[in-house]
């Protein structure tokens, strides 16, 4: 067939063309194949967790042995069934089945199964593993959650995809445009339409043999070596031991998905050959050898190039615009990858930085750690004497309060009065400086000390009065005994509660106790010594102790020596101590000293676990996306420089004409440093107004999911400027180096060779 | 008997202000075996009237009839199996395919036709053109001569009904001229050839049996030369 004779000519003669367009290839493959390798990456640890964890589809439970028989032998004809001993040693047993047919329903199964084995109806003593049924397609349901993950993800690949496309078009779109004149020479001696596009199209099939292993390979090892590094980051050691990890975090390669990749990239080939094959046959045979059109368009006399750079950069813009789909191709193939490139490291910079505030807001220190009085029997003293002479805290930040409420006129009640309710916390001076009024308190701690009194704050200071004292009615607590609640009357016995009782499960009942909390409402007077108005805060939000309503602040040692102590360890209020750990301290040791001392502290929040996990799953993050960035623009590159130096290559006659007429070379170069900046300056503006685009869908989008406008905030439309700059800049290097070596390459040569230069 | 009818050949570039009339009403005939020189100034519509004449470009009007048949009432497919069996080719810049040597070349016609070439066809050919030496080269290792040599050998193997020849001497040197337009005479004079040839030289055209002089797409001169094949055998 001289179709094939002619494909496999071509391609072994213009090696050139060949080695690019089987890079282009290549690189498409592998993108493919590194997004499907990753997937079932993915997936397959994800299973392997899932069978570690359970390593079943269905386990029925709380079986005698020998239903634990009956059931494994009948539910085996399904899959493998083991009957157990259940974990618990209690007597019972399990029958653990692992599917190796596909199902409709694991309830049906579990129905139909436990009807045969003769248990009792409806049974319900059994437990499925979703996620091993789901990532094994073992059920409708299964298979219909992960046909809609592939989808989706099908969906995202073909989009990657679609921007691949680009660059095999341009491959093949710039190989064949070279030889258009001879496939007019080929239809003028008689080669049919059809016999040109099979022409081109089994040089795409050949060159496929060559791109597809290639691509795949690369694919394969990209993929690799970006699990490597990801798992790396370490953001897996939260969920997982090291041991698990090692054990159960594995590359996976699924042969389907990879042909699934290989397929998706070899169509793309294909219907780019055939498409180029199509758009050349659209010329008649005479415009293809004398690369003639039937139009005449006009050529504008001025260009903005030209008026910048003179009549080399007329020249430039005119060359530029000669082929204008392969010239809108290469700055469409730019932008993408510009785009992307400055999204994704936008986004994921963003994403840091609200990650970190939200840290910061969570609390600016390293733990927060809580005890509850009314367990412990101890106030704040003894737990924050524990902390600071531990060795292993440092800046040790208490606050804590109480609320009451203020009796404040209101004519339109029925009382002629209002309840508005108060706070009152008394805080640490760390707390005070640092946490209470956002870094910034309105009169200094030993101040307030001295003073003996309290800082009112709110939005308006209607409630003092001119003696600047302040009542509020408090919650007073009282320790009783069962012989003091019973002497109470019915309407006190109200606002007493059974402290003393308990729960006991092995009876399941509730054993009531001796001991009773009395609480009395109490009016008290709090010298008012310095007001403080929430809108005095600048940025509120991060570590500030914020109140709604109204309160009132004042140091612990006003608290300590007041007469008067409203606040009784015993009462069911959680306390807060924040604090860092001091240097040379790690959360080990941390953790390590509050899990020791259970008995004085509840719980705690390790604030830098989570901003480690956060880290480290931004930085497995970045470096997937990091990986996603080189391969898209290793697709820019080899496209641009397919492109410019195929351009001057076919172009050397041309070129070598205006040398042979006066242009120096220096003249040359700049011609092309204006084609090159046409480039780079296309495609950045281009990447910018993209960029700025997804930025303001992103923020709309923002709006819509989450209806605060906060939110919207947190889009920095300047954020994509200076990487889309970087980009543009290193665009047009890449495009300088692609043109000025096939330039130099002119020198080996005269310029009547050049001119009368015949492929 | 008329092999080749044209008439009221009509061929337009562009549109409207910026419209060129590349042939104007353009009506003749040729018989079997006629050997015609088309002349005239550049940009008189010769290259314009064998390009339509060989179906490779089509008309704005008019019609092109080849033994009775309408060439451009067929569709592409159909019109390339035309140029394939009906029309042989020779351009001035020889035109070959860079990656096939001088044989396949001179075959890929047949061989597009799905056609086996007959071998001893093809050496007697190759020896005719003074190619068997070089049978095997690429185009670039051949002369300018050779190459054009190569190209005649396309147009002929076949045996089509018609030659099409657009300056094949422009490119060559005065030997190598003489030889092809000797070569073209032979295939002519042995085999009947019906050939239209474009040249702007004058001896050439007096070799020929007719005469058709283009000016401004529209035929101005078309006359017999008085040279006469049984007169140059003599």
């Amino acid at each position: 067939m001289f179709e094939s004779l002619l494909a496999r000519r071509y391609i072994s003669t213009q090696k050139r063309h060949s080695v690019l367009t089987v890079c282009s290839i290549a690189i498409a493959i592998a993108l493919m194949t590194m997004l499907f390798t990753a997937l079932s990456t993915l997936f397959g640890c994800m299973r392997d967790v899932a069978f570690d964890d359970s390593p079943f589809h269905i386990r029925f439970n709380s079986l005698t042995e020998e239903q634990a028989k009956t059931v494994a032998e009948i539910a085996g004809e399904y899959g493998t069934c083991y009957a157990e001993e259940a974990t618990a040693k209690d007597g019972t047993y399990w029958t653990r089945l692992i599917l190796d047919k596909n199902i409709s329903s694991a309830y049906d199964l579990v129905d139909k199964v436990s009807k045969k084995a003769g248990l009792s109806q409806p049974y319900k003593n059994f437990v499925t593993n979703d996620d091993l049924l789901f990532l094994d397609m073992k059920d409708d349901w299964g298979r219909g959650i992960m046909a809609i993950y592939l989808s989706l993800f099908y969906v995202l690949a073909l989009f990657i995809a679609a921007t691949v496309r680009l660059v095999i078009d341009t491959a093949f779109e710039v190989s064949s445009k070279e030889r258009e004149r001879q496939f007019g020479v080929l239809q003028s001696i008689g080669a049919t339409p059809k016999q040109i596009v099979r022409i081109i199209t089994f040089e795409g099939l050949l060159l496929m043999c060559f791109g597809i292993p290639i691509g795949t390979l690369l694919g394969i090892g990209t993929a690799y070596v970006a699990f490597r590094a990801v798992v790396g980051t370490g953001f897996l050691d939260f969920s997982l031991s090291p041991e698990q990890i090692s054990r159960l975090v594995n590359f996976h390669v699924n042969p389907w998905l990879l042909l699934l990749g290989v397929l998706t990239g070899a169509l793309w080939v294909l219907l780019s050959a055939y498409g180029t094959g199509m758009r050349i046959i659209k010329k008649t045979p005479i415009q293809a050898i004398s690369a003639r059109s039937n139009s005449i368009k006009k050529v504008r006399k001025n260009s903005l190039f030209g008026m910048m750079f003179g009549w080399t950069g007329k020249l430039a813009s005119r060359n530029n615009t000669r082929q204008p789909k392969r010239f809108i191709i290469t700055v469409v193939s730019l932008t993408l990858s510009i785009t992307l490139f400055a999204s994704v490291s936008v986004a994921i910079k963003e994403f840091r930085k609200a990650v970190e505030e939200a840290y910061n807001t969570f609390g600016m220190y390293d733990y927060n750690i809580y005890f509850n009085g009314g367990f412990t029997k101890m106030d704040h003293r003894e737990p924050m004497k524990l902390l600071q002479e531990s060795g292993i805290f440092k800046d040790t930040s208490l606050d804590f309060g109480e609320w009451g409420f203020y009796d404040a006129d209101d004519p339109e009640s029925d009382d002629g009065k209002k309840k508005i309710p108060f706070d009152i916390i008394y805080c640490n001076e760390t707390a005070y400086n640092n946490n209470i009024f956002g870094g910034k308190p309105p009169i200094p701690y030993e101040k307030l000390n001295e003073l003996g009194g309290y800082i009112l704050t709110g939005t308006n200071f209607d409630v003092i009065p001119e003696t600047n004292r302040i009542t509020l009615c408090l919650q007073e607590y009282k320790e009783i005994t069962r012989d003091e609640y019973e002497a109470l009357s019915d309407e006190e016995k109200m606002n007493a509660n059974d402290v003393g009782g308990y729960y006991d499960s092995e009876t399941d009942s509730y054993i009531e106790g001796d001991t009773f909390m009395y609480t009395k409402y109490n009016p008290q007077d709090f010298k008012i010594t310095e007001k403080f108005a929430f809108d005095e805060l600048e940025n509120p939000f991060p570590g500030a102790l914020i109140m709604e309503f109204r309160c009132i602040i004042t140091t612990i040692e006003v608290y300590e020596g007041g007469e008067y102590l409203k606040y009784k360890p015993e009462k069911d209020i959680f306390h807060t101590i924040q604090c860092n750990l001091a240097d040379g301290k790690t959360y080990v040791d941390g953790n390590r000293f509050i899990e020791q001392n259970k008995d004085v502290f509840i719980s705690y929040g390790d604030n830098t676990a989570e901003i480690r996990k956060a880290r480290a799953t931004l930085s497995a993050i970045e470096i997937g996306a990091g990986f996603l960035n080189a391969m898209f623009i290793m697709i820019a590159v080899v496209n641009m420089v397919n492109i410019l130096s195929t351009g001057i290559l076919n172009r050397r006659g041309e070129l070598a004409s205006l040398q042979c007429v006066g242009m120096t070379e220096k003249q040359l170069y700049k011609m092309t440093f204006v084609e090159c900046l046409q480039y780079a300056l296309g495609s950045g503006v281009a990447a910018l107004i993209l960029s700025e685009g997804l930025m303001f869908l992103t923020q709309r989008m923002l709006y819509v999911i989450t209806v605060e406008e906060e939110v919207g905030k947190f889009i920095n439309y300047l954020a994509p400027v200076p990487r889309v700059l970087i980009a543009a800049v290193a665009a047009f290097g890449v495009a300088l180096v692609a043109s000025l070596i096939p330039l130099r390459g002119m020198r080996s040569k005269s310029l009547v060779e050049h001119v009368h230069s015949v492929e | 008997m008329e092999l080749l009818v044209i008439q009221n050949l009509c061929k337009t570039y562009g549109k409207g202000e910026n419209a060129v009339k590349a042939l104007d009403d353009v009506s003749f005939a040729v018989p079997k075996g006629q050997m015609t020189a088309v002349i005239g100034p550049s940009g008189s519509g010769k290259s314009t009237l064998l390009h339509i004449l060989g179906g490779v470009d089509r008309p704005t009007s008019g019609t092109v009839l080849l033994d009775g048949q309408d060439v451009f009432k067929q569709n592409n497919h159909n019109l390339a199996i035309f140029r394939r069996r009906q029309v042989g080719l020779i351009y001035q810049f020889y035109n070959l395919i860079p990656v096939l040597n001088a044989e396949e070349n001179i075959t890929l016609p047949m061989i597009m036709d799905g056609r086996k070439p007959d071998k001893q066809q093809l050496d007697k050919m190759l020896s005719m053109l003074d190619l068997t030496e070089r049978r095997r080269h690429l185009p670039s290792q051949l002369s300018g001569g050779q190459q054009q040599r190569v190209s005649i050998g396309r147009a002929l193997f076949t045996n089509p009904a018609v030659i099409l020849a657009d300056e094949p001497t422009g490119n060559l040197d005065s030997k190598n001229s003489r030889e092809i337009v000797d070569l073209l005479r032979q295939s002519n004079r042995e085999m009947n050839q019906t050939m239209l040839i474009i040249t702007h030289d004058e001896g050439i055209a007096l070799q020929c049996d007719r005469i058709i002089a283009l000016s401004d797409g529209k035929i101005v001169r078309d006359e017999l030369t008085g040279y006469s094949r049984r007169a140059s055998d003599v």
